[in-house]
């Protein structure tokens, strides 16, 4: 899952940044107003965390600019600021929701998660598809309640499947998922784990959409263990 | 003792006073008269009688040698005339003798049977007469006189109480209302108190009262904003230090003692904001001492050595001849913190000018010893300056240009040292309009009050 952290503190942000990788999280994190607005444009993410006094202008304020331009990407706000009024203010202009500093990462990632799950309309901690379920937060995947080894990388694009499970997922969005913006990239890198992945559990759990990208297949293509 | 009773009291008593001396001086002063008055009618009835008992024909007297002729008497009034062989010749009443018994001349006091007349002695061509009224009329009289004037009198008195009582009432409802309208306030209010309707002796004491209250919220709102920045300034450093700990706890070997190097990054820095708020406390609190001086250059080699960095720093050859009015500590603090600003804020490596200059207060005017003048210590960096926009916000606290190191109370705090002093912050850049051409970066200018040493 692609985190898009706007944080204008480098040391907050180079914890953040290193406590969401622990979890599997991809992060990109920009400082400024500015820079937001352009990562934005350039990047697909999941979900912004974002932080309400920035150097060059209010979170407040990008939040709204993004929500009148229709971006649907969940939110939430990070500050240091817990009156009553500023919390009315940030779910009032289109936050998702509000983490007051100093939190608790389990905090910020089960709420990240919980975001995730209700911008992908579950209402279950735990996602199924098939025989096939995956525990977000305890970074386990498993057929029919037997645990699968998956590298990270698979791990985090079998995730961008199951959160999207009816979408059809470009090849630059997945790269986005897997990848942050400062990561080299090697060109066939995606198909290589698509390959993994279907080896591992199935041909048919995922499918090519020509000339648009790949979606999750049928619940039933699930391969059953034991066959590596 | 209310403002009111105390008015009601001393008035009423003094005016009761001058109104029963008055009335003490009115009614001796009638008595004396009415008594010299009524003398006079006496005497000038007696002489009446002598009159026209002279311009009797002689044989009036013949009867009388054997018998006295009887005058028809006046209620009150008595009268007696005798011959000059000392016969009764004529007279009021025949039971008065001895009250009428000739005397001295003049008038005379006689009792009676409880009865005191006042009796007048007349001798005139050989007749002596006698005339008494009683005294007891006279008192009637002087009473009646009394009761005619004092009723007027009591009323006056009254209603000058009462115009008092009234007076004092309607003069002193203004302060009445106030006090209700304090009495009624919300204790936590800092509104300012109605003015409208109030005498001009008290309008000063509400605007001042007003002006106190403006004061107080004015400080209460600060206060507040302050403790909602500190909180917010504290909370940061902190959130780093938590957050880089929880790392640490998930993380093993490098990534890890990564984590906890940046967590006490965050605790220097926590550690940092604690001192400079405290600081700033400490110099809002404080008040400028009378006789506290300090050395120009050794001000500007002490601010250099602490920076840390003084081989980036540019000194001026030479330092005005004057004594900063700063505490030498605050001085230095101030200094340091706004070379610690241009360090900061011009490209690393480059350079920082500090130099400082005595204010001409007055351009035509040569500079007199042991004069009260200004000093400014002058920083630029080699950056970029600022906006106008970012000029405007440098010294409050905990603003930040972009995403830079530091507390955001550096500048804050020389400001508040510059304005503990009397002094104040000046900044230019090449944007803002800068110093002249050729300059390049943020001027910092920290002005303060200095004096040039009286040498002789």
């Amino acid at each position: 899952m692609h985190v898009l952290l706007v944080e204008d503190d480098a040391l907050v942000a180079s914890g953040i940044r290193a406590g969401l990788a622990t979890f599997d999280f991809v992060v990109d994190s920009v400082p400024t107003v500015n820079e937001a607005r352009r990562a934005m444009q350039s990047v697909h993410s999941d979900v912004v965390i974002l932080d309400r006094g920035l150097p060059d202008g209010d979170g407040m304020q990008l939040l709204e600019e993004w929500r009148a331009a229709g971006v649907q990407t969940p939110v939430l706000i990070l500050t240091a600021r817990d009156a009553v009024r500023d919390r009315v203010d940030g779910l009032q202009s289109g936050a998702d929701d509000y983490l007051i500093k100093p939190f608790d990462l389990d905090e910020l990632v089960a709420r990240l998660y919980a975001l995730l799950r209700r911008a992908a309309g579950r209402a279950s901690g735990l996602i199924s598809h098939g025989a096939l379920t995956l525990d977000p937060a305890a970074r386990q995947i498993s057929v029919d309640g037997e645990p699968v080894a998956l590298s990270r990388r698979e791990l985090v694009l079998l995730e961008a499947f199951l959160y999207a499970p009816r979408s059809v997922l470009s090849a630059s969005q997945l790269k986005d998922s897997l990848y942050g913006l400062n990561d080299d990239v090697e060109s066939n890198a995606l198909n290589v784990h698509i390959h993994h992945l279907r080896r591992k559990l199935g041909n048919g759990l995922i499918e090519t959409v020509r000339g648009l990208g790949y979606r999750l297949g049928r619940a039933d293509a699930v391969a059953v263990p034991g066959a590596r | 003792m209310s403002l009111r009773a105390r008015l009601l009291l001393t008035l009423g008593l003094t005016l009761a006073l001058l109104w029963a001396s008055a009335a003490a001086w009115l009614v001796r002063d009638l008595e004396d008269k009415l008594v010299e008055t009524l003398d006079q009618r006496l005497a000038q009835s007696a002489r009446m009688v002598a009159g026209l008992m002279l311009q009797l024909p002689p044989e009036v007297w013949q009867d009388a040698d054997r018998r006295s002729l009887s005058i028809p008497s006046i209620e009150g009034l008595a009268c007696q005339v005798h011959s000059p062989r000392g016969e009764v010749m004529a007279r009021t009443h025949s039971d008065m003798q001895s009250v009428l018994t000739p005397g001295q001349p003049g008038h005379v006091y006689r009792r009676k049977d409880g009865i005191t007349w006042r009796v007048f002695t007349y001798q005139r061509g050989g007749l002596t007469i006698t005339t008494a009224d009683r005294l007891d009329e006279r008192d009637a009289l002087m009473n009646g006189v009394l009761r005619v004037a004092v009723v007027p009198f009591i009323v006056a008195l009254l209603g000058s109480l009462i115009a008092l009582w009234l007076s004092v009432w309607r003069g002193l409802a203004p302060l009445v209302r106030l006090r209700e309208a304090l009495a009624h306030r919300d204790p936590e209010t800092l509104s300012p108190v109605e003015a409208r309707g109030v005498p001009a002796e008290i309008r000063p004491l509400i605007d001042t009262l007003n002006g106190l209250l403006a004061r107080v919220e004015e400080a209460f709102t600060r206060e507040q904003r302050f403790t909602n920045d500190a909180a917010h300034e504290l909370r940061t450093p902190l959130t780093a230090i938590k957050t880089h700990v929880q790392v640490a706890k998930r993380v093993k070997g490098q990534a890890a003692l990564d984590a906890l190097h940046y967590a006490e990054q965050g605790i220097v820095r926590l550690n940092n904001t604690l001192d400079q708020l405290l600081l700033l406390a400490r110099v809002e609190g404080r008040h400028p001492g009378a006789d506290e001086s300090s050395d120009v250059a050794a001000i500007a080699a002490c601010a250099v050595e602490d920076t840390g960095q003084p081989e980036r720093i540019h000194l001026a050859r030479e330092w005005p001849d004057a004594r900063l009015l700063v505490p030498h500590e605050l001085a230095v603090t101030a200094l340091r913190n706004v070379l610690d600003n241009a360090l900061r804020h011009g490209p690393p490596d480059t350079p920082v000018w500090l130099e400082a200059r005595v204010l001409e207060t007055h351009a035509d005017e040569t500079r007199v010893l042991g004069e009260r003048t200004e000093l400014a210590f002058c920083v630029r960096d080699a950056g970029e300056g600022l906006s106008p926009h970012g000029l405007a916000q440098l010294t409050q606290r905990f603003w930040r240009a972009s995403n830079a190191e530091g507390s955001g109370l550096g500048l804050a705090i020389v400001a508040a040292i510059a304005e503990r002093f009397g002094g104040r912050l000046a900044f230019h850049s090449p944007e803002g309009g800068g110093l002249g051409v050729g300059t390049k970066g943020l001027s910092v200018e920290f002005i303060v009050p200095a004096v040039i040493p009286d040498e002789g």
